[in-house]
């Protein structure tokens, strides 16, 4: 085994560890498999795509892209399958926050597309590093934040 | 005033900077050990599958092809084209002449012949 590529994909996980436990503690909620689970799958995907990296992009937005589509795959997956437990977010301001979590859980069920969209938003992507994440282009990822903000809104203040 | 709804989104703004990984290096080491030799699930095809960019030169194939035969038959074409022109051009004056003389359209044609052979 190549053992620089070895030394460059640990230094990456060491780096990105906060992100990617992130994502996969995000889209991990009402899942069937545990974050570690999630984490194992990330890095193995990033493993084998290590080699292909070109750096055309930031680090953190290629490591977030490959995190948040293989998640989405998890998930479309686990259609049919047992829901879990909701993960841990390590979140100090979000403990015993039931209005923070029922936030959570209507991101949660927005359409596939529109919850890669926010979420990335919400984890401080710019709209064009967003274009990049989910392969759509910018005036999309403007009409569909500004849409799903106002769901979101509108559906929290309903059941509030 | 911001609304719940706002300070909602705020907090979850801000969470990835105030998350951190609950793995210890050991952890981390041993989830990474069993990534790199376990199988993926998912192919670079499966995860990103190409849209756009630059098409192989084999899609171009078909189209290639298409060319150059419209190339090789563009002179039957041409032909194919220039007698039927001719065919109607003939068969206008066959009527033109027959309304004009008030006979048969048909018999024009061999009135023409022979007087194109004559001159």
């Amino acid at each position: 085994m190549n053992k620089d590529k070895d030394t460059a994909f640990a230094e990456l996980v060491e780096r990105q560890r906060t992100l990617l436990w992130h994502v996969c503690s995000d889209y991990s909620l009402s899942a069937a498999w545990t974050v570690e689970d999630a984490m194992q799958e990330v890095l193995c995907v990033l493993w084998n795509d290590f080699d292909t990296f070109q750096h055309r992009s930031s680090e953190s937005t290629w490591v977030y892209r490959v995190a948040t589509t293989t998640m989405l795959h998890l998930k479309r997956r686990q259609v049919n399958q047992p829901q879990g437990e909701m993960p841990e977010h390590h979140n100090p301001a979000a403990e015993d926050n039931e209005n923070y979590h029922h936030l959570l859980q209507l991101i949660d069920n927005l359409p596939e597309q529109d919850r890669q969209i926010v979420r990335a938003h919400l984890d401080g992507f710019s709209q064009i590093e967003i274009a990049r994440i989910v392969g759509c282009s910018l005036p999309t990822v403007t009409r569909h934040l500004a849409r799903s903000k106002k769901i979101l809104r509108k559906q929290y203040e309903q059941t509030r | 005033m911001k609304s719940d709804f706002d300070m909602q989104w705020h907090i979850r703004a801000h969470e990835l900077d105030s998350s951190r990984c609950p793995l210890d290096g050991d952890q981390l080491a041993a989830i990474m050990a069993r990534a790199k030799t376990a199988t993926p699930s998912l192919t670079h095809t499966d995860l990103f599958p190409q849209t756009s960019g630059i098409r192989p030169l084999s899609s171009l194939l078909p189209l290639a092809a298409a060319a150059c035969l419209a190339l090789i038959l563009s002179p039957l074409f041409r032909n194919l084209h220039a007698s039927t022109e001719d065919q109607v051009t003939h068969r206008g004056l066959q009527v033109y002449f027959a309304c004009n003389n008030s006979c048969n359209a048909d018999n024009v044609l061999d009135a023409l012949d022979a007087k194109i052979s004559r001159t």
